[in-house]
């Protein structure tokens, strides 16, 4: 009688991982297309993309429109600009909060790249995020959910032991931060952000070791980080303001990362003794990684 | 046997629920699945990164160029924005390599869960004889947009296309370009003077794009001279004199976009003008102080 129980016991186990095992699976397979339905789709568990049928474009005739529309979360006063294909289409305001909202129209149903990035009060830019989106004609297509990583400048770009590193920039108002320097150590600070989405951070350089480092920020727990900023921690303070900002792959020093550094990069692809410059992470050739940390730093 | 029994249900429990959880980043090849003898088809490379964000490949493809031949590549629909070496074939491997700047984790897709794989590259071949075409990885690298060019742990999935007989109007429209008849789009080029302590020597610098088949090859002509092959970014010599400098991009159907630009030399041309006008002054002046003498 005991075997019998102990044998229920086990289908009922197998059924349940079965049911299990299907569920997870069929979790990866998408749903069929339906026009005339709302379909609406979780991406990163932030960032949601979501396409409507639209309503008569007016011209009666009852051709909808077709538009694709950008929301999310920036910084407060931030202008936020949406690039197509590379090329700037549209730049819009945030508010107070720092929410924005960007509606584009278009015409085909294609798959395109947009670029989006947030410009804060005092000018310093996000990184950019791209946007592979598919475009159904006749539907207003949803991205919603976006949110920039914060913006970063540090008040010095060498550090004498013992004295100070100010980081700052902006972010989502009151948001809880983490600021990560690493190098040969690393340390991790959390800070948070005020209601005008303004934040600093002020960094003891005691304990760490002389040496080339980087500090960058990011909202608690996020994947998304903020541009990395090059330090030294050596012998003298060197501000910010009297120094070549040292962005990797910048070779003609003008703070933007373009095809023109492309270029230059690609010149000294696979020859022997780079240009110092061009060697974005110094191991005395040019190869795929150089070119990967010159995309991480584009700016257009 | 009851040990014997909860290890097995362990393990079937494993079999069933983990495979879905565990889907590691791949790079894959998707075909039409069958195409007919003349025909041009595209092979879409896509890479599934997991949800990370990724901004470099780098990939190297086998193919049975018995059965098809390498005609192109479009642009349109895909997420590469650069090459740093187009898709081009050389001994019969396929060769490509570029960068997405600022990254990307997957396509977005609404009527889809979730995120769909990156379209990478979408190549086009034309089948040459019946059979089962393969098409194969050899090497495949892809970067994650970490700032420090880290590597992405991935999978290869080959793909594979039946190459069936031809169609009677295949056989009819043979030998003739239907694919692209047009012409590569204007492009500008950018002449980047080296300064006085630069390593990198004067460049021009070339972008042009062609929807239909891609970028074949890029040549230069110097003044009225013969046309050169030549590769963005083209390093260009200065000389005493300014030269016009055209740059041709070519699509894999011949067809082709002329951009122009002049090269500034040593000697600005109003500088040489000022120059020779002087020398003639002088030499009237001389004549006639020398005549006055005499």
């Amino acid at each position: 009688m005991a075997n019998l129980h102990f044998h229920k016991k086990i289908i009922i186990l197998l059924l349940f991982f079965f049911f299990l095992g299907r569920s997870a699976l069929y979790a990866q397979a998408p749903p069929p297309v339906e026009q005339e339905v709302t379909i609406s789709a979780q991406v990163e568990s932030v960032e949601s993309v979501e396409i409507t049928p639209s309503s008569s474009s007016g011209s009666g005739i009852g051709i909808p429109k077709t538009a694709v529309q950008f929301s999310g979360q920036a910084y407060p006063g931030a202008t936020i600009f949406v690039l197509k294909g590379g090329v700037e289409v549209l730049s819009v305001l945030a508010d107070k909060l720092g929410n924005f909202s960007a509606t584009l129209p278009e015409q085909y149903n294609s798959t395109t790249v947009y670029t989006l990035f947030a410009q804060d009060i005092t000018g310093n830019r996000s990184l950019l995020i791209n946007y592979p989106l598919v475009v159904y004609i006749g539907f207003l297509t949803h991205l919603g959910g976006i949110h920039f990583a914060p913006t970063i400048v540090t008040d010095k770009i060498e550090v004498r032991i013992g004295d100070y590193l100010t980081a700052f920039g902006y972010g989502a108002p009151q948001k809880d931060m983490e600021a990560f320097i690493s190098g040969i150590e690393k340390k991790t600070f959390t800070l948070a952000s005020k209601a005008d989405g303004s934040y600093r951070i002020t960094i003891p350089i005691l304990d760490l070791p002389k040496g080339n480092y980087t500090i960058y920020i990011r909202y608690a727990g996020d994947s998304r980080i903020s541009k990395l900023v090059k330090f030294v921690i050596g012998e003298a303070n060197i501000l910010s303001t009297e120094g070549v900002l040292n962005i990797p792959g910048d070779c003609n020093s003008d703070s933007i990362i373009n095809l023109v550094d492309f270029s230059v990069l690609a010149f000294w692809y696979g020859k022997s003794n780079p240009s110092r410059c061009v060697d974005t992470n110094s191991d005395n050739k040019i190869d795929l990684i150089d070119f990967s940390i010159l995309a991480f730093w584009w700016t257009g | 046997m009851a040990k014997f029994l909860f290890i097995f249900i362990i393990f079937l429990a494993g079999l069933l629920y983990f495979p879905a959880q565990t889907l590691a980043a791949s790079v894959f090849i998707s075909t039409s699945g069958t195409a007919r003898v003349g025909d041009t088809f595209e092979v879409l490379i896509n890479a599934d990164t997991d949800g990370e964000a990724v901004n470099s490949v780098n990939l190297s493809l086998d193919y049975d160029d018995n059965l098809i031949s390498f005609a192109g590549y479009k642009s349109e629909n895909t997420v590469i924005e650069l090459w740093v070496d187009s898709p081009h074939e050389e001994d019969g491997v396929l060769y490509m390599g570029g960068i997405i700047p600022g990254g990307v984790s997957g396509l977005y897709d609404p009527s889809k869960n979730g995120l769909s794989p990156i379209p990478l590259a979408r190549l086009l071949f034309v089948a040459k004889a019946e059979g089962n075409a393969k098409l194969s990885f050899v090497k495949t690298e892809i970067l994650k947009h970490d700032g420090r060019g880290s590597q992405l742990v991935h999978d290869e999935k080959n793909g594979e296309i039946m190459i069936k007989s031809a169609s009677p109007e295949g056989i009819l429209g043979k030998g003739e370009n239907i694919f692209d008849k047009n012409s590569p789009e204007p492009f500008s080029l950018i002449f980047l003077e080296s300064s006085l302590f630069s390593e990198t020597p004067s460049i021009i610098i070339f972008h042009a794009q062609d929807i239909d088949s891609g970028i074949k090859e890029y040549k230069m002509k110097i003044n009225e001279g013969e046309w050169k092959e030549a590769k963005s970014p083209q390093h260009v010599s200065k000389n005493i004199f300014s030269r016009g400098i055209t740059i041709r991009a070519v699509d894999f159907y011949g067809n082709f976009q002329d951009a122009s630009l002049t090269v500034p030399g040593f000697v600005p041309f109003k500088l040489l003008l000022t120059i020779f006008a002087l020398l003639i002054i002088a030499g009237v002046f001389g004549f006639k102080v020398v005549k006055h003498m005499v």
